[in-house]
C-alpha cells in the first residue's frame, strides 16, 4: 500500500509535460518527482557521445560534483553505467539490484561521488533511446532513509512513459525550432498565412520586404496586405484555394504572381503560393494555412556570391570577379571594365573559367553560375 | 494499491459513489490525453477511459466557434450521428443552451447547479435535443475559452442514474489542466508541421546533421539527392557520406566547426563544397553543398544533440518542371516565346534554341526581341541571368502540373 495524493501525482505528471515546452522547467519537474518519491537526489539526463554539463538536470546540483563527474567519472569504466546499458528501455530497476550484491557500494564511484551526495540507493530507468544516446531518470534516497519498496518501483513504472513522451514532444518542438531557425536564414521571404490572410509566421527576409515602404506589401494588424487591389484579390484567391484542402487532396494547388516594379518598387517580386501538406486532421482550433514564398527577381547577386563561386569552382579571385560580373548579366566588355582589366585579359580569364566550370559559352556559364547561387542568407 | 480522492461532500451524492482511481489508471488516462495532443485522432481512445472513471454513458469533446453558431465534435463517446445533428441544428438556430452560457468558465460545473432538474426536464432543449441521446445529468468542464473558440468536455449520465457530485468535480479538476495542455500542444505542433510542410516545397535539399554526420531530419528534395543511385552522396547506417574521401573529410570539418556553439565558442561560419559528379554520365550533375550553423539552437536547455544544417543543390543546366509555364505567367510571354526563353535559360545558344523549338533562326530572333522587351533586358546573357533568378525555389508549380 502506498499513499499517493492524486493531486500531487497529477501535478508531478503535468510538470513533466510542461518541461517539454519549456526546458527551463525540467528542474522543477524533477523536483516534483523527488517529492513524490521522498527522494534525496534526483536526476534526468542524456548518456552518450559528447557529454556536457548541460546534458543533465539534477536537484540541488553541486557544481563541484557535477564537474568531477564529467572530468573524472563520465569517461571511465563505471560499473553502474555498464549495468544500465543492459537494462531494457522503459523498465524500472533498483541500482543496487542491477549491479548485484553490494558491488556498487565497493566502487570508488559510489564512495567518492554518490555517497557524499547522499545517494545511498536509488531506482531509475532508461527512458528513451535514440541513436548513440539514451536518456535516463534516477531518484535516490539518502543515508537515514528507508530503501525504496516495490510500490515505489510500481509508481515509477507509471511515471516513466510520461518522461519518454515528454522527451519525444520536446524533440518534436526542437525540430520545429530548427526549421524555424533555418527559415530565418533563407535569402527569400517565407510567410505562413491562414485563409483570412492572417500571418502566422514569417522569416527575416519576408519581414524586410514587408517593412520596405515601396515594396507594395505590408502588414496591417497582423494581416498581409498588398497595396494594389487587383493583385490583392488574386493573392487572396490563391491563399483561400490553398487553405481549402480537404483530406490531403489539393483542389487549387496555389500558383504564382508577379508584382511588377512600378511607381518606386525597385525590383520585381515573384510570389508563389502553395498549400501546406499533411497538416493535422481537420481540427476546429487549428487554422488551415498556406505558405507564400517571395523572391526578388533581380540581377543583383547576393553578398558573398563571388567568394562562393571561387570556393566552389576553384577560381582565382580575379576569375571569380569576372564570373560574378557575367552572372549579373553584364557583357564581357562591361565585366572587363567593372574589374578594371583589358578585354583581352578578360577573354583569357573567361577561357580559364570555361575550363574550370565545364561551360562552353557565355550564356551557358551564366545559367550554371546562377544555379550554384547560394540559398543561404549571408549573416554578415 | 488504490487511492481514493478525498471527499468532504459525500452527502450531496444521491448514491455513495466514491471516485476510485488507482495511480496506474490516473497516470494512464493522463498519458493518453497527451498522446491525443500529439495525434488528435487518439481522442477517441481517451473518451472511453473518461467515461469509465466517471461512470458516464456519454462524453463529448467539442468546440464552439466565437460566433456561438457552429459546434464541432473533436471526439465523442456513446453518442450517435443523430445526436450531433440535433445539437448542431439547435446551436445554429438559437444559441448555446442557456445553462451552458451561465455556467462558470473557470471550473467544472454541474448542469443541475445551473438549471434545476424540474426546469431542465421541461425545457424544449432537453426534450428536443438531448432526450433522444438518453442524457440527463451532465458535468461541463471548460478546457479553453478564447475569443474564437470555446473548447469543452462534457460528460453525461442517463435519467435514472444519480447526479454527479462534488467528488466528480474534483476529479475533473485534476484532468482539465492536462486536456488544456494537450490542446495547446496540438496547436504548437501545428506550427512545426506547417514549417515542415513549407520545407517539403523547396527545390533544394535541406539536411540537419549532428556532429557525427548522423541525419536528424531532411526534406523531400534532400532525400531524392541522397538516394540517387551511384550519386556522390549517400547514407550509411543513418550517417551522411560523400563518396569522394577528400570531400567527406571537408564536410566533416565544416560540420564539426558549425556544431561548436555549445562550448561557448563562436560557431564556425560554415562553408561550401563542390561535389563533382561523374562527367561520363550525363545525368550526374555536380552538387553544391553549403554548411551553416544553427544560430538560435543553443537556447534549448536540455540534452539534445547539437546540429548543423546542410543545403544541397544540383549545379545543373536542367530547369525545374514547369519552368516555361512559370516564365510565361510571370512575364506575360506567349507560349512560343516562353519555350524559347526556357531553352536560352538552360544555356543554349540562340541557334540551338531555334532548333530545339523547330523554328527559323530569324523567327527566333524576332521572338527574342519581344522577350527582351517584356523582361526589360537588353542582351542574351542578361536575359539568362534574369530568368534564372526568377527560377522557382519551390515545387509548387510543378505539383500543380502533376495533379
Amino acid at each position: 500500500m502506498i499513499d499517493v495524493d492524486p493531486n500531487a501525482l497529477s501535478r508531478a505528471i503535468g510538470g513533466i509535460y510542461e518541461a517539454a515546452y519549456d526546458p527551463m522547467r525540467w528542474t522543477a519537474a524533477i523536483g516534483n518527482l523527488e517529492n513524490l518519491f521522498h527522494g534525496s537526489k534526483t536526476c534526468f539526463g542524456r548518456f552518450g557521445p559528447d557529454l556536457q554539463p548541460n546534458d543533465v538536470v539534477a536537484t540541488n546540483p553541486d557544481p563541484a560534483f557535477l564537474l568531477s563527474y564529467f572530468e573524472e567519472h563520465a569517461h571511465q569504466p563505471n560499473i553502474l553505467a555498464d549495468a544500465m546499458i543492459d537494462a531494457p528501455v522503459g523498465t524500472v530497476y533498483g541500482d543496487h539490484a542491477l549491479v548485484g550484491g553490494d558491488r556498487l557500494r565497493r566502487t570508488r564511484f559510489w564512495n567518492e561521488w554518490m555517497a557524499p551526495q547522499d545517494m545511498y540507493g536509488g531506482i531509475g530507468s532508461r527512458v528513451l533511446e535514440s541513436g548513440p544516446s539514451y536518456w535516463y531518470f534516477d531518484v535516490q534516497r539518502g543515508r537515514g532513509q528507508e530503501a525504496f519498496e516495490v510500490a515505489d518501483t510500481e509508481l515509477l513504472q507509471t511515471i516513466v512513459p510520461h518522461l519518454a513522451r515528454s522527451t519525444e514532444i520536446s524533440r518534436q518542438i526542437q525540430s520545429a525550432q530548427l526549421l524555424a531557425s533555418t527559415f530565418s536564414h533563407l535569402p527569400f521571404g517565407v510567410i505562413v498565412i491562414d485563409g483570412y490572410m492572417r500571418i502566422a509566421m514569417l522569416n527575416a527576409a519576408a519581414e524586410t520586404i514587408l517593412l520596405q515602404p515601396k515594396s507594395g506589401l505590408s502588414r496591417k494588424s497582423g494581416h498581409l496586405v498588398i497595396a494594389d487591389t487587383g493583385t490583392m484579390i488574386a493573392l487572396q484567391r490563391l491563399v483561400v484555394q490553398a487553405c481549402s484542402m480537404h483530406d490531403n487532396i489539393i483542389p487549387g494547388g496555389g500558383g504564382d504572381l508577379l508584382l511588377r516594379k512600378d511607381g518606386g518598387r525597385a525590383v520585381d517580386l515573384a510570389l508563389s503560393v502553395g498549400p501546406l501538406v499533411k497538416p493535422f486532421h481537420e481540427l476546429p482550433f487549428i487554422e488551415r494555412h498556406a505558405v507564400i514564398f517571395i523572391r526578388e527577381i533581380s540581377l543583383d547577386l547576393p553578398s558573398g556570391f563571388t567568394e562562393q563561386v571561387r570556393a566552389l569552382f576553384d577560381l582565382s579571385p580575379k576569375e571569380a570577379g569576372i564570373a560574378a560580373s557575367l552572372a549579373s548579366g553584364r557583357t564581357l566588355k562591361q565585366a572587363a571594365d567593372d574589374n578594371r582589366i583589358q578585354i583581352s585579359t578578360a577573354r583569357s580569364y573567361l577561357e580559364k573559367i570555361f575550363h574550370k566550370t565545364g561551360a562552353r559559352q557565355q550564356s551557358q556559364l551564366v545559367a550554371l553560375l546562377k544555379s550554384a547561387q547560394t540559398i543561404v542568407r549571408n549573416t554578415d | 494499491m488504490r487511492l481514493r480522492l478525498r471527499s468532504y461532500a459525500i452527502k450531496q451524492c444521491k448514491r455513495l459513489d466514491m471516485v476510485w482511481v488507482s495511480p496506474e489508471r490516473l497516470s494512464g488516462v493522463i498519458g493518453s490525453i497527451y498522446e491525443a495532443g500529439l495525434e488528435p485522432d487518439l481522442w477517441t481512445r481517451v473518451l472511453p477511459q473518461v467515461a469509465a472513471i466517471f461512470d458516464s454513458q456519454q462524453v463529448a469533446f467539442n468546440v464552439l466557434d466565437g460566433s456561438g453558431k457552429t459546434v464541432q465534435f473533436i471526439a465523442a463517446h456513446g453518442l450517435e450521428e443523430i445526436d450531433f445533428a440535433l445539437f448542431r441544428a439547435f446551436v445554429a438556430a438559437t444559441d448555446a443552451p442557456l445553462w451552458y452560457q451561465t455556467a462558470p468558465v473557470d471550473r467544472p460545473s454541474l448542469r443541475s447547479a445551473v438549471s434545476l432538474d424540474r426546469d431542465f426536464s421541461r425545457s424544449s432543449y432537453y426534450n428536443e435535443v438531448i432526450r433522444p441521446s438518453g442524457s440527463f445529468y451532465a458535468l461541463l468542464a471548460p478546457v479553453m475559452r478564447g475569443r474564437e473558440h470555446h473548447v469543452d468536455l462534457f460528460i453525461a449520465r442517463e435519467l435514472g442514474c444519480p447526479d454527479y457530485c462534488a467528488e466528480h468535480l474534483e476529479a475533473m479538476q485534476i484532468l482539465v489542466p492536462h486536456i488544456r495542455r494537450a490542446v495547446g500542444l496540438t496547436q504548437r505542433l501545428a506550427t512545426g508541421r506547417a514549417l515542415r510542410s513549407a520545407f517539403s516545397h523547396l527545390t533544394f535539399g535541406v539536411i540537419f546533421v549532428d556532429p557525427h554526420l548522423r541525419i536528424i531530419d531532411m526534406n523531400a528534395a534532400a532525400e531524392t539527392l541522397v538516394v540517387r543511385p551511384r550519386g556522390p552522396l549517400g547514407v550509411k547506417s543513418g550517417e551522411l557520406s560523400i563518396t569522394d574521401a577528400r570531400g567527406h573529410a571537408e564536410l566533416q570539418r565544416l560540420v564539426t566547426n558549425a556544431c561548436q556553439l555549445c562550448d561557448g565558442q563562436m560557431p564556425g561560419v560554415g562553408g561550401d563544397i563542390l561535389i563533382r559528379g561523374d562527367h561520363n554520365n550525363q545525368a550526374d550533375a555536380d552538387i553544391a553543398l553549403s554548411v551553416g550553423p544553427l544560430l538560435d539552437s543553443d537556447a534549448l536547455g536540455i540534452p539534445f544533440e547539437r546540429c548543423a544544417v546542410l543545403f544541397i543543390r544540383d549545379i545543373s543546366l536542367d530547369l525545374p518542371a514547369g519552368f516555361a509555364e512559370q516564365m510565361r505567367a510571370l512575364f506575360d510571354l506567349s507560349p512560343k516565346e516562353a519555350s524559347l526563353a526556357a531553352s536560352l535559360a538552360s544555356g543554349r545558344t540562340l541557334k540551338l534554341a531555334a532548333d530545339d523549338n523547330r523554328i527559323q533562326f530569324s523567327t527566333a530572333r524576332s521572338y527574342l526581341e519581344k522577350i527582351f522587351q517584356k523582361t526589360g533586358t537588353r542582351q542574351q546573357s542578361q536575359l539568362v541571368a534574369l530568368l534564372k533568378s526568377a527560377q522557382t525555389i519551390t515545387r509548387i508549380s510543378s505539383r500543380v502540373r502533376d495533379q
